[in-house]
């Protein structure tokens, strides 16, 4: 590789000058060049030698698929996920896989089974028909959804309407051995097996088969592979005759030139890209039929020094890469877009300095110090011209190369000056004629016209053509520009002539210098550039001049305004060594780590590194060319690269796809499902973005609006939110190569968290009314307590006073006293007694008055002594019963009522020998109650203070107890029923 | 015997025959089957039966229900053997051809054959029609439920 030394001081060329004797030699040799796309092999498990990939598959989202004998992976550039049947007894070897268009996923087995991917599982499709005993080989979907199945020796099935019909040999196909099912641009079905083509279809529901054989013009009967090309023509590979086109239009089958001759074998499988047709074949690897060259096939059957036998599956990604199983392995490749120049021997070119392309479209590099002359036109690619141009005693580095207007080729040289090369004849001219030029280094030739300007380390030249320069031997008229003040005696590194003719200078040290009607201007570190060394120059095709600097990344000067691009911007490698744009509006930017390709409208960035095989490629300055296909051929240390963008729509942002939202990290849910409980608020996200060509390029930006207030970036596939609150997010995750992200790449999933129960509006209502109503019925109810406990309190004390003020009734002690009068003179032991039982019924009010409560026991013996003090007053004019059920004297009665009811009887009945008093005190089984009844015979005075007593005792009992007070009144009888009341 | 099941929201009626009459040729893989269709008895009552022959399956216009076709695996028909198999052929019901692929469990046995198979059929297929007052009643998806042993000729 050739440095540039800057400590190789520019004087010292002024010193070096004399005559050289030049000794060339030219030599057309014979020799092999082919181009071949770089392989990556992808191991999915390289712990199981047995390991066999069968086919290989792209679902809607862009993920890839194969299957393998292991089972069904899903690969997404870095990780991959096996799907496999339970129970796994299963044989998974799995043959064809394939999504329908309403996403469902479909895998065919090797024993015929037929599964379905299912809530992100697979399982088993079990019809009422019963599967297939053997292999699955395609399936396919025509235009009304129906599901077709193709197999080996039991001919295709179809699924229709939930059932599975069958169409083999007894309904007219070819044969039952079918390799092959494939729809074509009318919805027909094409069916390859060993004896021709079936095209099936479904009309009305009946099955219709047309044949197509040797007899219609078909090459081999044994059809392997139908594909359908972007035209609605069918490619068709055979066993043993290549691959033929059906025209659908014009019901013709066409045999390119090309398959003329097929020497290749059985062909296995097809594939189309934007480039042209790729065929994996059974032993010789894969062959490639470039579709601008018509007849010309390339053969690949090493893979990166691996031989390559047999292809089974190809496949094109969303990204312009070719995914190829072959030998059971899987390989990606950049396909077309990025080839790799190689001897007849599979090696490299190495060490190229200097690669130029002609008008003629031949191809001028120099491997080894020589120079050799590619022929890219020509179908045959044996055709190179090796050039030897050496001197005596050391090798000559070409390192700049130019055709000039009469067809010769301009060759700058390290330190051994300017040479013009008549390519036909092979003879040379040393241009000499300024100091500048003998042994001088020429880093850069180009021309317009009958200009050529070269760029050397000691500043510019111009040399002038001569009206004829038809001619072997020239005199240019030579300028030199060294001593103009804006250019210098600087090393220039590049000329450029841009598309208004005018001349831009790469120097080093002033800047970007500009020749414009023969104005010379320059731009510098004082017009903002970062350096004043600039290698590398071009235009694109807006108009606009792209330049790069010493490690400041690229400019782009439009409209005297300069954008620099580094490493923010996507640029991965500072130090740019070429620049050129391509026709489909990018930017190629070389440097040591490979090839960036910039789409100057968007920013948006491809990269080509180590994953396709560049890595550490040393490229020099400006070993850079476009072809006039528009191929760009980059010179490195390592190798010839040839670039192509056939302008197909490849997707140049990685697909974003959120792949799974979990709980906990343990519950999957689907993405259907947008709504969540309150403890549901572990939520986690797992995203993937789809960038096979370089998956660990890929970033992620993501945001929980709601939640995080800023885009957070992250290389992590994973983001996991613990405890969320309750609340409304959207989740929105961005990808992409060059950290520049856009809303384009954006996938969202929102979502809610439901707050918990308790902090439900409702639930916060119904909550406070409770409170409200409970606190309302506890102060209503303490306030009943409370009156009650007062009222029973003042009624207690009315009662006491009542019992005490009756007792000490004045007409009481008086009748008493007249009652112990007159028992004195008859029985003084009875008066005694009489006096006795008196105070013992003061007694018994003093001592029970205070008391709520006494039994009904107590409150009968303390009745006794009235009733005896009553009886001897009345004698026989008065009776009393008893009747009271014994099982009832434990029940309890306010004390001194039955007093205070007795009393009320002798107060208000007049009691003599005609109208005796009757009581009868008795309780019933049926109810808790004691009644005092008595026979009615009106006082016509009632003493005074009566009335009170009886309503003391009602209200009194209100207060105890819920039964009230039941008096009876009629003409005869008097009664008042008293609750007992129940106390433990 | 071949038994047929309709079981529908409100009534389950299940018939069956032992009329099944039908051959298997072993050296084509091919086979026929018939069963009349009058000879189905086992019905909740006798005027189903009545309705069934005249009115959905008009037995005096299609008196037969037939299907005859290929057994899609090869069978080593000599060999004391159970295979399951898929047999590929036309289903006639009510005058209609249907083509059906239907499993069968197949047993052979000294020179005997048995064999028992479930399938389903849908009254639309055949175009059997049933008025929509008894739609609760006869299901418009009928099981099939077929048992037989074949003797070697």
């Amino acid at each position: 590789m050739v440095k540039w030394q800057k400590n190789n001081s520019r004087l010292s060329f002024f010193f070096l000058s004399g005559r050289l004797i030049c000794l060339f030699i030219w030599l057309s040799i014979s020799q092999g060049i082919s181009q071949a796309p770089f392989f990556k092999r992808i191991y999915l498990n390289r712990d199981n030698s047995n390991f066999k990939a069968n086919v290989i598959y792209r679902d809607n989202q862009g993920f890839i698929w194969l299957g393998t004998s292991e089972g069904l992976y899903q690969y997404d550039g870095i990780e991959q996920t096996l799907y496999v049947l339970n129970p796994k007894n299963y044989d998974n070897n799995v043959t064809a896989i394939f999504q329908d268009h309403q996403n469902n996923f479909w895998v065919g087995y090797k024993n015929g089974l037929i599964a379905r991917i299912i809530n992100d599982s697979l399982k088993i499709f079990n019809p009422e028909e019963g599967l297939p005993k053997k292999s699955i080989t395609h399936i396919a979907e025509d235009n009304n959804g129906v599901l077709w199945f193709s197999t080996s020796g039991e001919g295709i099935y179809y699924f229709l309407n939930n059932r599975i019909y069958n169409i083999n040999t007894n309904d007219g196909l070819n044969d039952d051995y079918a390799y092959v099912i494939a729809k074509d641009s009318k919805g027909q079905m094409w069916v390859g097996t060993d004896k021709g083509i079936g095209i099936c279809t479904l009309v009305n529901g009946k099955k219709k088969i047309e044949r197509i054989g040797i007899e219609n013009g078909l090459p081999d009967n044994i059809v392997r592979e139908i594909i359908p090309d972007r035209e609605g023509n069918l490619w068709i590979g055979m066993q043993d005759k290549g691959v033929c086109q059906y025209i659908l239009k014009e019901n013709k089958i066409y045999v390119p030139n090309a398959f003329s001759k097929w020497k290749y074998g059985q062909v296995n499988c097809l594939m189309t890209d934007g480039s042209g047709l790729w065929i994996g074949t059974e032993e010789e690897g894969v062959v490639f039929l470039d579709s601008r060259y018509g007849n010309r096939l390339d053969h690949y059957i090493e893979f990166n020094s691996v031989r390559i036998n047999r292809v089974s599956s190809l496949l094109p990604d969303k990204e312009g890469n070719s995914w190829i199983v072959a030998n059971s392995s899987i390989y990606q490749s950049t396909g077309n877009r990025l080839m790799f120049l190689q001897d007849d021997r599979n090696n490299s070119f190495n060490f190229i300095h200097c690669i130029y392309c002609d008008k003629k479209n031949n191809l001028w590099f120099t491997p080894d110090q020589g120079l050799v002359r590619y022929a890219l036109n020509d179908s045959k690619i044996n055709k190179v011209t090796r050039f030897v141009i050496t001197l005596p005693e050391e090798r000559i580095d070409i390192v700049s190369l130019f055709e000039d207007p009469c067809g010769y080729i301009w060759i700058g040289t390290m330190g051994k000056g300017l040479w013009r090369l008549n390519p036909a004849t092979g003879k040379k001219q040393c241009i000499s004629g300024d100091l500048l030029l003998d042994k001088g280094s020429i880093l850069s030739i180009t021309g317009k016209d009958n200009v050529i300007w070269a760029a050397t380390f000691g500043g510019a030249l111009k040399l002038t053509l001569p009206d004829d320069c038809n001619s072997d031997i020239i005199k240019p008229k030579i300028e030199n520009y060294s001593h103009e003040p804006i250019l210098g005696d600087y090393f220039i590194y590049t000329i450029y002539i841009d598309s208004k003719k005018r001349v831009w200078f790469g120097t080093d040290g002033k800047g970007l210098v500009c020749l414009e009607n023969g104005q010379f201007r320059n731009y510098t570190l004082e017009n903002g550039l970062k350096s004043n060394t600039i290698n590398a120059i071009t235009e694109d095709e807006g108009g606009r001049i792209w330049f790069s600097t010493l490690n400041s990344g690229i400019y782009k000067l439009d409209e005297n305004k300069f954008t620099n691009y580094a490493l923010n911007e996507g640029i991965r490698y500072l130090s740019i060594a070429s620049l050129m744009s391509d026709r489909n509006g990018n930017l190629l930017i070389v440097h040591n780590n490979g090839l960036d390709v910039m789409n100057i409208e968007n920013g948006n960035f491809i990269y080509y590194g180590s994953e396709v095989g560049l890595q550490d490629i040393n490229p020099d300055n400006n070993a850079i060319t476009k072809d006039n296909e528009g191929h760009i051929w980059l010179g490195t240390e390592t190798g010839i690269i040839r670039y192509f963008n056939d302008g197909d729509q490849f997707r140049i942002s990685p697909g974003t796809v959120l792949s799974r939202i979990s709980i906990s990290l343990t519950r999957p849910v689907s993405s259907a499902q947008h709504d969540f409980s309150y403890s549901e608020n572990d939520i986690s996200f797992d995203f993937k973005g789809l960038w096979y060509s370089s998956p660990d390029r890929v970033r992620y930006q993501y945001q929980l609006s709601g939640y995080n207030e800023n885009w957070i970036n992250t290389k992590d596939r994973r983001v996991i939110y613990s405890n969320l609150p309750p609340g409304k997010y959207i989740f929105k995750i961005r990808t992409s190569l060059n950290r520049q992200f856009t809303s384009e790449s954006e996938v969202s999933y929102s979502f809610s968290i439901a707050p918990p129960f308790w902090q439900t509006t409702w639930f916060i209502i119904i909550v406070l009314l409770l409170i409200i109503s409970g606190a309302y019925l506890f102060f209503n109810w303490r306030i009943k307590d409370v009156r009650k406990v007062e009222r029973l309190k003042k009624e207690t004390l009315e009662f006491q006073f009542e019992t005490l003020r009756s007792q000490v009734n004045p007409h009481f002690l008086f009748n008493s006293f007249n009652t112990l009068i007159s028992i004195i003179e008859d029985d003084r032991e009875i008066a005694v007694e009489y006096v006795e039982k008196l105070s013992e019924f003061f007694r018994n009010i003093v001592n029970y008055r205070d008391k709520n409560l006494i039994t009904l026991k107590e409150e009968l013996n303390l009745v006794s002594s009235y009733i005896f003090l009553q009886q001897k007053r009345y004698s026989k004019n008065f009776s009393i019963t008893f009747d009271i059920k014994p099982d009832k004297l434990n029940y309890q009665v306010p004390p001194l009522v039955l007093q205070i009811l007795l009393e009320n009887v002798f107060k208000h009945n007049a009691i003599s020998h005609e109208t005796p008093l009757e009581i009868i005190i008795f309780t019933n089984e049926s109810d808790n109650r004691l009644t005092i009844q008595n026979s009615i015979n009106k006082k016509r005075n009632l003493e005074t203070g009566t009335g009170t007593g009886l309503h003391n005792i009602i209200s009194r009992f209100k207060l105890l107890v819920e039964d009230d007070v039941i008096v009876r009144h009629d003409l005869k009888i008097f009664s008042v029923s008293i609750p007992l009341i129940y106390k433990k | 015997m071949i038994e047929f099941k309709s079981d529908a929201v409100l009534e389950i009626i299940n018939a069956r025959s032992e009329a099944l009459r039908g051959f298997i040729d072993a050296t084509h893989n091919e086979f026929a089957f018939a069963v009349n269709m009058t000879s189905f008895d086992g019905f909740n009552a006798a005027l189903q039966k009545e309705h069934f022959n005249e009115k959905y399956m008009e037995s005096s216009v299609y008196p037969t229900a037939t299907f005859k076709g290929k057994i899609i695996e090869e069978i080593d028909w000599l060999k004391n053997q159970s295979y399951q198999v898929r047999a590929k052929g036309i289903l006639t019901i009510h005058g209609v051809e249907q083509e059906r692929i239907i499993k069968v469990n197949l047993t052979l046995k000294n020179g005997g054959l048995s064999f028992n198979s479930k399938f389903s059929v849908f009254l639309k297929d055949h175009n059997i029609k049933i008025p929509k007052v008894v739609h609760e009643k006869v299901a418009s998806e009928i099981t099939v439920d077929i048992n037989g042993e074949m003797a070697k000729k």
